[in-house]
């Protein structure tokens, strides 16, 4: 089961913009439009930059207060990136082909949130079969929280028909997941499901989606209901060793947990 | 989650049922505070110095903190996933099971 917690995705957001940061991101080919996308780049490292000194300061205070005792500052809020996403939205629009408008909606989709769901449908409608858009073929999985669970499925279809094996890849494993993870294992939709995932696999390139895909199904088969779980033999929190099984009998509620 | 895990313990107290954790702090001494200033009643394992990457997580193919997985008493699963509500009325069904004389609702 692959899953994200709350803070994780705006985390992967933030990735994602400070991914076009680092090379080797696709840029775009016809030189008005690489000229404008390095200016936007520019402001956007300007904003990321200030944001770093401003946190790295912040966190010295904050370790200082918590030294002596007193109350820790707030982190500052991150960066709003917001009108430099609307910036490369509007250049992805008026970019002649998918060398020049991908790069741009990459950088859109990281930078704001809320024109993420315009930007995906462009990248959906016209750019589905580019390389580029693999980069972010990992967010299709997530598109219901990105774009809003009612603009997902449409936008998501698109994806289904690229022509681009990893992206395609990312789009059937986003279709599929829930039912590998839920689905009665003798079902033919359970199986129909796995047939098409292997394949995508077998086709896709990205070693993040063959692994997502082998993994979702080896944990459905292995941690499934009704299969018999592994024993576990180890310590408890004073160091005192017992097993799993010495619980045969009961019922146990095992419970994956941390203090974070 | 704590208060509903803690409440669930003491519900369960006089039944066929045990809520074992499998802690995954990295460092032991902060799921011990955790322990101490929560008032947790129950028993962990701890995932060793390396946390969400130790053994028994990887073991187990844990991706999402936090992962629940009920067993019945032959130790078949019945429920994976993250839904604390949902785990807890799979438990109870099959507490339920096993206290009518059934083998712990094994499939």
């Amino acid at each position: 089961m692959r899953t994200i917690t709350t803070w994780a995705l705006p985390l992967m957001l933030a990735s994602a913009l400070a991914a076009q940061q680092r090379p080797p991101q696709p840029t775009p080919k016809s030189p008005a439009a690489a000229e404008r996308y390095a200016a936007l780049q520019d402001e956007q490292k300007k904003l990321i930059d200030e944001y770093m000194t401003k946190a790295k300061a912040v966190m010295a205070e904050a370790e200082a207060a918590k030294k002596a005792g007193k109350p820790i500052p707030a982190m500052p809020m991150r960066p709003d990136t917001s009108a430099l996403g609307k910036q490369a939205l509007a250049a992805a629009k008026e970019a002649s082909d998918g060398d020049d408008a991908v790069p741009f909606l990459l950088m859109a989709i990281g930078a704001d949130r809320a024109g993420a769901a315009e930007s995906f449908a462009l990248l959906g409608e016209k750019y589905a079969d580019h390389e580029a858009t693999a980069q972010v073929g990992r967010l299709i999985g997530f598109l219901p929280r990105i774009v809003g669970e009612d603009k997902a499925p449409a936008i998501a279809a698109k994806f289904v028909k690229s022509r681009h094996p990893d992206v395609r890849g990312w789009a059937v494993f986003a279709q599929h997941e829930k039912t590998i993870e839920t689905a009665d294992r003798e079902s033919d939709l359970y199986q129909g499901a796995k047939s098409e995932l292997i394949k995508a696999a077998e086709l896709a390139s990205n070693a993040e989606l063959k692994d997502s895909i082998r993994e979702a199904i080896d944990t459905r088969e292995k941690f499934g209901a009704g299969n018999v779980a592994p024993d576990i033999e180890g310590a408890d929190l004073d160091g005192v060793a017992f097993k799993l099984s010495d619980y045969r009998g009961k019922v146990v509620f095992l419970d994956f947990w941390g203090d974070w | 989650m704590y208060p509903h895990e803690r409440s669930l313990v003491d519900e369960m107290k006089d039944k066929p049922f045990a809520l074992i954790g499998v802690n995954s702090d990295k460092d032991v001494a902060r799921a011990k505070k955790a322990v101490a200033d929560n008032e947790l009643n129950w028993r962990s394992f701890h995932a060793g110095p390396d946390g969400t990457r130790g053994p028994i997580p990887k073991a187990w193919a844990i991706q999402g903190w936090p992962t629940i997985v009920v067993l019945d008493g032959e130790g078949r699963i019945h429920y994976r996933g993250h839904d604390g509500d949902a785990a807890t009325a799979v438990a109870k069904g099959l507490v339920g099971k096993l206290a009518a004389g059934g083998a712990g609702g094994g499939k």
